[in-house]
């Protein structure tokens, strides 16, 4: 857990939020408070490492409407939402506007760390794996178009005289490529380039192409 | 000398020739009439007088003659008799009377000779004079008989005098004719300001009356002739045109004059001008019509009830109404009471002897008949005492029968629906009820667990040298949340009574709400704009509550515009799809708008300005827009009113069929 992630509760009944807040500091977190999703939205902090706690039942602009809200924004904090008892429709609405986890009241105190904790790991580890990909295309954007065509050949697992033909170059110009492109990516071996452009392509490309 | 003529020139006549012929100075020819002697004829001297007065008989000469029925002569008459003035008068030395007799031999005339000298009077002289005495005889007689008949004549001229006068004055033509109206015998002048033509056309043509008579009565006036001939006496009515072309109405009767044999020969009658008689009839027909008219248009039976008797007359209509025909009513008021539903019974005779007593204006009271299938109908029962005895007791009633079960039946519908949302809303109140109670419950029972789960975590050393505390800590947060579940345990009680949902159209909720709130909106004098799109996709949800949730904003924004320095009301219900998936509706009033400093807390529970509000109107909306996922929200301009917007999602696309 980085020092610098929060849990950011938004509330409208004061008691309930400082209760929140006095449980969570209890366990060392940080902790922030909003009476209403407004204020939050005003302090800026949709991109906090962190995590939001957040009851869909208030006035105003109220928890869906902030929910659908984050969606527009681009690597927002993870968002557990708090639901009456058994409000089937408002969990699937909350589910479906992006809400990373729902505690149902009344929810004890262990339950709302746990979920808490989940979506503080899980705002970790995406973060981690978005510095992964921002390294590998810092990495990739130093290749020239050539050697991006020679690298998609060789993680295709193209054989050198097959690449060599498709690109109509020589295997020693190939060979030459290849030597820079392990260069650039400050890679070893083959293996582990095959590695690394599957596991970015797979699990850690932007959201637009999943 | 005749024997015809007036009497009286005869008398003159003889005693000038008696005067002439004995050479007597006077002739003096005088008729007794009870116990006086009239001189009808003087002769003197060659001239004659005419009625020249009278005097007793008993002290003149001629009442000898009349004694003795014979002549009588006397000298020194005027000695003898002194009492006789006339006999001074002429100086009369010589007298000589000779009667004259009737029929009976009663003396009836003297008729005496005088002179200022002796005057020898000679059988022969005497002879004569008895001749002219029994002429004068015979003229006397004459003379009573042509006297009499001038009387009569007299007595008969003033007889129709005074029969002219009276037909001519009267307005009435009275008119005499013949058995076959071919001769006139008389008609009154009136008949010229009746019949505006002369009467000389009449007794020329006796028929011509009939030129004037309306050409649609005219065959049935001439076969009334017919009538006449049978000898009875008529009676009929019929129209004639004035030549101005005006029509009057004429009433005409005549009756048969017999002659001694008893055989018809004349007709007399009287005819008069009916025409406004005719117009009133005409009037009251008229507006009896009119009035039956109307009871038709109104659709209304009639009843017209005599309370003494008890009888009662109804109109085809009140039989009708029921199923019956009229026949098969018994005019009577128990013909009526037999159908009156006894249910209904002791209330219509509170009304109803109400009434009877004057302690009201009129008897109005709704209740049930029987109709001939056996059913109940509804009708609204008006009337009226309109006559009263001296006392003040009711003699007479009537009044009418509306048919009211279409309205009845959808009174009925209205409050069955108005119970039905009452009902509903109770429910949904109690369960929203629950719901708030849930949630504001719900809150500091979950920042107490918050709060002793931190101490548990925050301060472990501690409790693990203190079980005790551990322990008492342990139990707050297991109690608080069995509170927390009891809590939810009387909401899920609650849920399980609510309707399935079902798709639901918003136009018939938004008729059904309307129908609910016209008359109050009319009442209130709230003008009503619509602005919904026509084809609106379907809503998933619950009925009764999406009803709920719009009255409830309709009933608020009605409320709103009761401030009396609200101007112009207006009502506005607005719906249209908004975006793809979602429904928007919005409820404008035309109010003061929401006060600034509730504004924020409006969907809050126990938030209201309505003095006996509980506060749960918009908190009841908001659970219901958010149960169907959908979400509430009001603006408002200080003195120009306030908007609510509800939005909810459309059923495609919304998976909460499991809900």
């Amino acid at each position: 857990m980085t020092a610098n992630s929060k849990v950011i509760v938004v509330d409208d009944d004061a008691d309930l939020r400082n209760s929140l807040r006095c449980l969570f500091q209890t366990v060392g977190l940080n902790v922030e408070v909003f009476g209403t999703a407004e204020a939050f939205v005003e302090s800026d902090q949709t991109k906090q490492p962190g995590c939001l706690l957040l009851d869909v039942r208030m006035p105003g602009m109220g928890g869906l409407q902030l929910l659908e809200y984050l969606q527009t924004v681009n690597g927002h904090l993870p968002v557990v939402v708090f639901t009456g008892h058994g409000d089937v429709p408002m969990v699937l609405q909350a589910m479906k506007s992006g809400a990373f986890a729902f505690l149902e009241k009344p929810a004890t105190h262990q339950e709302i760390l746990d979920c808490v904790q989940k979506a503080l790991a899980f705002d970790q580890d995406r973060r981690r794996r978005d510095l992964e990909r921002t390294n590998v295309e810092k990495l990739l954007a130093q290749l020239s178009p050539r050697e991006l065509e020679v690298m998609d050949r060789l993680v295709a697992g193209m054989p050198n005289k097959k690449i060599a033909m498709d690109l109509a170059i020589s295997e020693r110009t190939l060979e030459k490529h290849r030597k820079n492109i392990m260069l650039k990516m400050e890679l070893g071996s083959l293996a582990e380039l095959i590695k690394l452009i599957v596991l970015y392509k797979e699990h850690i490309a932007p959201p637009e192409s999943q | 000398m005749t024997l015809s003529g007036d009497p009286m020139d005869i008398f003159v006549h003889v005693a000038r020739v008696i005067g002439e012929l004995l050479d007597v100075k006077v002739v003096c020819l005088s008729e007794i009439r009870g116990r006086e002697l009239y001189f009808l004829s003087v002769y003197v001297q060659g001239k004659t007088f005419l009625n020249a007065g009278n005097c007793p008989l008993e002290i003149t000469p001629c009442a000898t003659v009349e004694a003795s029925r014979d002549i009588q002569i006397y000298d020194r008459v005027t000695d003898r008799f002194p009492q006789a003035t006339f006999l001074k008068e002429h100086n009369a030395y010589s007298y000589c009377g000779f009667p004259s007799l009737d029929n009976n031999g009663k003396v009836v005339a003297v008729t005496c000779l005088l002179d200022d000298r002796p005057h020898e009077f000679t059988t022969d002289d005497q002879e004569i004079l008895r001749i002219f005495g029994q002429r004068i005889g015979l003229e006397i007689e004459r003379k009573h008989l042509y006297d009499e008949r001038q009387a009569a004549l007299i007595a008969l001229k003033e007889n129709e005098e005074r029969l002219r006068l009276i037909t001519e004055s009267i307005a009435e033509v009275f008119w005499m004719t013949d058995v076959l109206v071919e001769r006139m015998y008389y008609v009154s002048p009136s008949y010229e300001r009746v019949w505006k033509r002369p009467c000389k056309d009449l007794y020329e043509n006796p028929r011509s009356f009939l030129e004037a008579v309306h050409p649609d009565d005219r065959a049935r006036v001439v076969a009334d002739f017919a009538v006449q001939q049978s000898g009875q006496p008529f009676d009929y009515e019929y129209r004639i045109i004035w030549p101005d072309g005006t029509i009057r109405w004429i009433w005409d009767r005549g009756f048969p004059i017999h002659d001694a044999t008893g055989l018809v020969t004349r007709y007399a009658g009287v005819a008069q001008d009916i025409t406004k008689r005719k117009q009133a009839e005409k009037s009251l027909r008229d507006s009896e019509q009119r009035l039956e008219l109307a009871l038709m248009g109104a659709d209304l039976g009639l009843w017209d009830w005599n309370i003494e008797t008890g009888a009662a007359f109804f109109n085809d209509r009140w039989a009708n109404m029921l199923g019956y025909t009229l026949a098969e009513v018994e005019p009577h008021y128990d013909g009526w009471a037999r159908l009156v539903h006894p249910d209904d019974m002791p209330h219509v005779t509170d009304v109803l002897d109400a009434h009877l007593e004057g302690k009201t204006l009129f008897y109005e009271v709704e209740h049930r008949l029987l109709t001939k299938t056996g059913e109940w109908k509804w009708v609204l029962s008006r009337g009226k005492v309109f006559e009263r005895d001296s006392h003040g007791k009711a003699v007479r009633a009537a009044g009418t029968h509306m048919d009211i079960s279409e309205r009845k039946a959808l009174e009925e519908r209205l409050s069955q629906q108005q119970e039905q949302l009452c009902h509903a809303q109770r429910l949904t109140t109690a369960g929203e009820l629950a719901a708030t109670m849930a949630h504001e419950l719900n809150q500091p029972l979950a920042a107490i667990t918050n709060y002793v789960g931190a101490a548990t975590l925050g301060f472990s050393d501690l409790l693990a040298a203190q079980p005790a505390l551990q322990e008492m800590m342990d139990e707050v947060l297991r109690l608080s949340m069995r509170a927390a579940e009891v809590v939810q345990g009387i909401r899920n009680l609650v849920r399980k009574q609510e309707s399935k949902p079902q798709w639901v159209r918003l136009h018939i909720i938004l008729d059904e709400i309307l129908s609910l709130v016209r008359t109050e909106l009319t009442r209130k004098q709230i003008g009503l704009v619509l602005k919904i799109q026509t084809t609106l996709p379907q809503i998933w949800g619950h009925r009764v509550q999406l009803q709920q949730l719009l009255l409830n904003l309709i009933l608020n924004a009605m409320d709103a515009m009761d401030a009396p320095e609200v101007s112009r009301r207006t009502l506005t219900l607005r719906a249209k799809l908004k975006r793809e998936h979602e429904i928007a509706i919005s409820i404008s009033d035309t109010g003061p708008g929401i006060a600034p400093e509730i504004a924020t807390r409006l969907f809050k529970p126990f938030v209201t300005t309505k003095p006996g509000g509980i506060g749960l109107g918009l908190p009841i909306c908001r659970t219901i827009a958010e149960t169907h996922g959908g979400r509430i929200s009001a603006h408002s301009v200080a003195g120009r009113g306030a908007t609510f917007d509800v939005f909810l999602p459309v059923g495609e696309g919304v998976e909460r069929r499991d809900s």
